[in-house]
């Protein structure tokens, strides 16, 4: 039998995993994306790979490493979207992959008993365990929109699904009608 | 205070109704063409992505969690290029997401911990709850994406509705 905190564990653990996952689809983007490419948008309300970057960046910091670990708290929300250049895409990826690194060091060094304990980012009170939900969740998000944003800049279909391509199999015929 | 087993469940089904919140939006603001329209050969439509997340909440939580028989075709989801009106779709993924949260509601916590098998992949029910809800917000952003793309709207979406 697993212990009793079982599911605090596989909740911080799968927490972590997927904003790795994630980060890494987006690392994939922006190797294909040149530096013009990155700051695309498809109109004047919708936000460059460039952007999402910064915001997810500034999300996780703000959420995981003020909100929970208790660093100081200087993000520049509105910075984030209304950036339009400037900002190479190595750049890009420096910020947000240590920022991430970091975030999952602390999600995963999370004790069990905190999850359950009040803490208040961007002036939301929520538990730790909302806090890390909603950071993945909101990463979860705009990483689908990096992928369809270099979609539409590419062309190129990114292949992270195409293994799950055709292997479904249709439901069973019903009873009697079975092929042989 | 909440367990952390029912705080996971109970953040999950308010997550799932806030993105489809999110969706009914976008779509409703959608032309009926535009609903199946594509930036490209290999991007997908709100329509297929709607077909998409209808299958994936059907087959990991409605058939794996509650039991139900799996009936997913899931190139289908992607292969379709119309034949649903937005309002069809909506309804169709709506009525599936309360069917979902509803066997949510009802799970007992220790069944977090129980294993499952959607789609030949065993992992456990907790893994599979959060797996569901991160798929639901990745193709819900790709949604948000088309409609702006589409509609040129800001649309000030609700973001953190359970508070």
């Amino acid at each position: 039998m697993p212990p009793v905190s079982a599911s605090d564990q596989l909740f911080i653990e799968f927490s972590a995993k997927k904003l790795r996952q994630f980060l890494n689809r987006i690392h994939v983007c922006l190797e294909r994306l040149s530096d013009d490419q990155i700051w695309m948008r498809t109109g004047e309300t919708s936000n460059s790979t460039g952007n999402l970057c910064l915001h997810l960046a500034g999300n996780v910091r703000q959420w995981i490493l003020h909100g929970i670990a208790g660093q100081e708290d200087h993000r520049q929300r509105d910075a984030e979207f209304a950036a339009r250049g400037g900002i190479s895409k190595e750049e890009l990826w420096q910020r947000l992959n240590s920022t991430v690194q970091e975030a999952c060091s602390v999600i995963e060094q999370i004790p069990a008993e905190r999850l359950t304990s009040i803490v208040r980012p961007q002036n939301y009170d929520v538990t730790v365990l909302e806090a890390v939900y909603h950071v993945v969740e909101h990463f979860a998000q705009h990483t689908g929109q990096i992928l369809f944003s270099t979609k539409a800049a590419t062309g190129e279909d990114l292949g992270f699904y195409r293994h799950l391509t055709g292997t479904v199999q249709p439901p069973p015929p019903p009873a009697g009608q079975e092929t042989p | 205070m909440a367990t952390v087993e029912q705080a996971f469940l109970v953040f999950s089904t308010s997550k799932l109704r806030m993105l489809m919140g999110q969706i009914e939006t976008c779509v409703g603001k959608l032309e009926e063409s535009q609903v199946w329209g594509r930036t490209g050969d290999n991007a997908n439509s709100a329509g297929n992505l709607c077909l998409h997340l209808e299958g994936n909440l059907r087959q990991f939580i409605i058939h794996s969690i509650g039991g139900q028989p799996d009936v997913r075709v899931r190139d289908a989801e992607f292969g379709a290029r119309g034949g649903l009106t937005k309002q069809e779709l909506l309804t169709k993924l709506s009525a599936c997401l309360e069917e979902a949260c509803a066997v949510l509601e009802k799970l007992a916590p220790e069944r977090l911990l129980e294993t499952v098998a959607p789609m030949g992949r065993t992992m456990l029910t907790l893994d599979a709850i959060y797996q569901v809800v991160q798929h639901f917000a990745l193709h819900t952003g790709q949604i948000i994406f088309l409609t702006k793309a589409f509609t040129g709207e800001d649309l000030n979406l609700p973001r953190f509705a359970t508070k």
